[in-house]
Formats: C-alpha cells, sequence, structure tokens
C-alpha cells in the first residue's frame, strides 16, 4: 500500500488544530481549575460529592451540571472550552477537505488491498436490511452525518486525526500529551489468564481493540461487531492489509446473532459511553449470553465521576452538552461495575490504569461455571 | 442532522463570533507559517536560494492573479466562519472550501 500523504495544508491544519486544544488543555485549564476550586459554591458541591460517591446516576448528572454552571464563572474556563469546541469541530470540517483531496489514491490502495493481499480469514458481513436504533442518529463528537454520513471518515481518523490531531491529547477525558497507544493493550492484559480461542468485541467501529487482541491471541477468531457499515469497511480494509482475519458483522450491540456460550472474552472499547443506559444494561446482558462459563467481559471506558474529581467530572459532562455525546455523562454517573454483578457476573473488579485522570477505567467480571476461559471446570 | 444552532461561550454579543474568526484566522496563519519554513527549507537545500532574494522579489502577471484569487479565497473563508453552522454539511462543507458542485 503506498503511503497517503496529505497536503501541505491539510497536514498543517490538522496539526494546529490538534495542537489548539492541547495548549488551551494544558494551560488555561490549569487557571479554570484553581479558580474552581477556590469558588465556595464549587466546594460545597465537592463536599456533596465526597460525602454521596454512590448517588443515582440521574442525581450524579445533576450535581455535575450544578458544577458546570459554577465552572463557567470563570473567564479561563469559557475560553478554553471555546477552544475545545472550535478544534473539536473544525477538524470535520479541515479533515474531509484533506481526506477528500486524497480520494483517488485511497480507493485506488482499497482495490490494491483486495486484489493483492492473501486471504487471510478476514470477513465482512453486511446486513443491509439492519435497522439502526433512533439514539445512533447523532452527529457523533459533531462529525456531520454521523458514522455514515462520509465514506472516508475511515480514512479520515486514520491518515488525519491519528497522526497530526490526536497526538497531541489534551480533548475530552484525554489529557494534554497523553499517549493513548496503550489504552487498548493494557486492559486485554487485566484478563484472566486462559485459552482465549474466541473473542467478540460489540461496537468494534473500525476495529476497536480487536488488532491488539492479535497480537495477545495469534491463534484466536476475533469477530467484531457494529452497526456502522462505514466504520466496518475499513476496519475489514485494515484487517485484510495487515493480515488480521478479523470478521467483521454488521450488528446491533445487543443482539449480536453470536450462539449462547460461544465466546472466551468479550471486549467493550470506548463504547458504552455512546448508549442510552437502558441499551447499556441490554449489551451487558448479550454478553452475558454469549460468554461461555469462565469468559470475561471487559469494559474500557471513560471513568466514572464517583472516581474523579469533580472538575473533571465537569470536563466530561461538557462533552455530552457540546460535543455530540449525548450518553457520556449518564454512562459516567453509572455504576458499571455494579450492574454486571445485578446480571449475574462474578468477581467484578475496577481498575484506573493512568492516575492522574483514570482513564482507561476498565471493568472486568466473568460468568460463573468454570475457572478459567477455555471451558475448563 | 444538520443545522443545529452553534454553541456560545461568551455572553456579550459577537464575541463568540469575533473569537472564532480569530481563531480561524491563526490557523490560515500557521498554515502559511508552516508551508515557508517548509520552502524555505527546500529552496535553501536544493536550490541554494538565500532569504534576500526572496524578500526583494516582486510579483507579477499569473503570479499576481494567483495572489489575488488566495487572498479572495482567505477573506471569504474568514468572513464566512460566523456563518458556517448553517451549512454544516459534508456536502456543504466541500462545495465552501474545495468549491465542489453540489448534487
Amino acid at each position: 500500500m503506498s503511503d497517503v500523504r496529505l497536503t501541505q495544508r491539510g497536514r498543517a491544519g490538522m496539526q494546529f488544530l490538534g495542537q489548539l486544544r492541547g495548549v488551551a488543555s494544558a494551560h488555561l485549564r490549569d487557571i479554570a481549575r484553581d479558580g474552581f476550586a477556590a469558588n465556595p459554591q464549587a466546594q460545597a458541591l465537592v463536599a456533596e460529592a465526597v460525602a454521596d460517591p454512590d448517588a443515582a446516576p440521574r442525581d450524579w448528572v445533576k450535581r455535575v451540571r450544578q458544577a458546570q454552571r459554577v465552572a463557567g464563572q470563570s473567564a479561563a474556563f469559557r475560553f478554553e472550552r471555546f477552544y475545545q469546541n472550535f478544534g473539536g469541530t473544525e477538524i470535520f470540517v479541515r479533515g474531509i477537505c484533506a481526506i477528500e483531496e486524497c480520494r483517488d489514491q485511497i480507493r485506488a490502495d482499497d482495490e490494491e488491498t483486495i486484489a493483492a493481499c492473501p486471504d487471510d480469514g478476514s470477513t465482512l458481513e453486511l446486513d443491509p436490511a439492519l435497522v439502526s436504533p433512533d439514539y445512533v442518529d447523532v452527529e457523533w463528537h459533531t462529525q456531520p452525518g454521523g458514522w455514515d454520513g462520509f465514506d472516508l471518515y475511515g480514512p479520515m481518523f486514520q491518515h488525519c486525526f491519528a497522526p497530526h490531531v490526536f497526538r497531541f491529547g489534551g480533548y475530552a477525558v484525554i489529557e494534554p500529551g497523553q499517549q493513548t497507544r496503550f489504552s487498548r493493550q493494557d486492559p486485554l492484559k487485566l484478563l484472566p489468564p486462559g485459552d482465549y480461542r474466541r473473542v467478540y468485541e460489540v461496537g468494534c467501529g473500525t476495529g476497536g481493540a480487536l488488532p491488539v487482541a492479535r497480537a495477545l491471541w495469534p491463534d484466536a477468531e476475533l469477530v467484531g461487531g457494529d452497526q456502522s457499515a462505514t466504520q466496518l469497511r475499513h476496519g475489514y480494509l485494515m484487517s485484510r492489509r495487515q493480515g488480521l482475519g478479523i470478521k467483521f458483522r454488521q450488528r446491533l450491540a445487543h443482539e449480536t446473532r453470536e450462539p449462547d456460550n460461544s465466546v472466551d472474552a468479550a471486549i467493550s472499547y470506548a463504547f458504552f459511553h455512546e448508549l442510552p443506559r437502558e441499551e447499556t444494561l441490554k449489551v451487558i446482558a448479550e454478553m452475558f449470553r454469549i460468554l461461555r462459563p469462565g469468559g470475561s467481559l471487559v469494559i474500557v471506558d471513560p471513568p466514572p465521576y464517583r472516581s474523579v474529581d469533580l472538575f473533571q467530572s465537569v470536563i466530561m459532562d461538557w462533552e455530552s452538552l457540546h460535543h455530540g455525546e449525548p450518553f457520556f455523562s449518564i454512562s459516567c454517573a453509572s455504576h458499571w461495575a455494579a450492574e454486571m454483578a445485578k446480571i449475574g457476573f462474578s468477581g467484578v473488579q475496577e481498575h484506573a490504569l493512568y492516575r492522574r485522570n483514570k482513564h482507561p477505567f476498565v471493568t472486568i467480571g466473568t460468568k460463573p461455571g468454570a475457572t478459567k476461559p477455555g471451558g475448563a471446570a | 442532522m444538520s443545522g443545529k444552532a452553534r454553541d456560545r461561550f461568551f455572553d456579550a454579543p459577537y464575541v463568540d463570533e469575533l473569537l472564532r474568526m480569530n481563531t480561524e484566522l491563526l490557523a490560515e496563519l500557521w498554515i502559511v507559517k508552516d508551508r515557508l519554513m517548509v520552502l524555505e527549507h527546500l529552496v535553501a537545500q536544493k536550490v541554494g536560494l538565500s532569504s534576500e532574494e526572496i524578500d526583494l522579489f516582486v510579483p507579477t502577471g499569473e503570479l499576481a492573479a494567483r495572489l489575488d484569487r488566495e487572498r479572495e479565497a482567505l477573506l471569504k473563508k474568514v468572513m464566512y466562519s460566523p456563518f458556517a453552522e448553517e451549512d454544516r454539511t459534508v456536502e456543504g462543507i466541500l462545495a465552501t472550501h474545495l468549491g465542489r458542485k453540489r448534487t
């Protein structure tokens, strides 16, 4: 595959917007954080949060919204949020243009991939009859037209955002300069040792954590489900190019159509915060159904509000209010470990992998009935 | 899904719009500075042209006309930025920024 190169304008524009957010969060956010800490109204809300960390999800959201208004009294907060909003929305405007200029090369590469790469077991199973639920009809992260709004969104994330925007950090829950390349790998290493023969990722998008899963389990059958055909297509081509042998299936998250007791591990990477709470509960139950006894569900997502300070919760809640993440806040206000236990998972554990922002936050639970994955009792 | 009112961060009228124009200009300024640094590096390396010769050059003919067109495009981009939300679709973005025809 030839190297997709953005024009100088495309590259420089992406880098500017990426660094705009990184610099704003690294410098203005600390001023806003200090102002928040010194504000008596904020102090009262912090005391309430510390005293009642297990508040009901809607009460948590209400509390964080109050803190949001207090934080908004600070000019530094408003400017920092303005730059976050500008960078977060304009990356799509400039990214769409930058990748459109590379269209011919990308499409030629796609054809070359199919023709040249040996059959490695990668498959793409689309379901034209699949009806997406209403909650999917959102311009996620302010992405024009939503997940399937532009056929080059996959290449845009790969060639514009990953190398030129995300590397600066300082967006959403990511700290400025925080390198996210281990955020897929480290959570999977927390799974209990065992024979992982079949692994399913729900809401896998363009692949999620499955490429990392391939490195950990070279002989496992890897299956990814998502409702977005655009993302699945891009993931399939990536899998073919890299010889990963991933099976991509267009599926609803709560109806995977996988058999009962058929997978050794189920993964949800950066997905639960994009679901309504009721849907998430259905997805946890669906993962429980398809897991073999002894298999584990690993959830990797932003941290819950109860695990971070209130100002950080405000930053996360802002995503729900201003950045095309309608369910981010209710997800962070929920206690997924407790919900997993109610559904039947045992030994549910929580791990905050990085100290400062607690992201990614990992929740793991096991379906009872066997001592380790692979079915041995 | 398009046509959503833009989020506002400041209370006084037009502050958000002016800051958007300012930040858009900052983006364009950076792109030009980036290009200039790349160009001067390549020109010095491959042609041996000094920065003094560049300082003294006067554009004429097609280059002068191209500069006029690019300046106009820049002005339109900055002036358009406060109203961009009204047409924030993939088709609108490609028409506005790359001059593509709408279907």
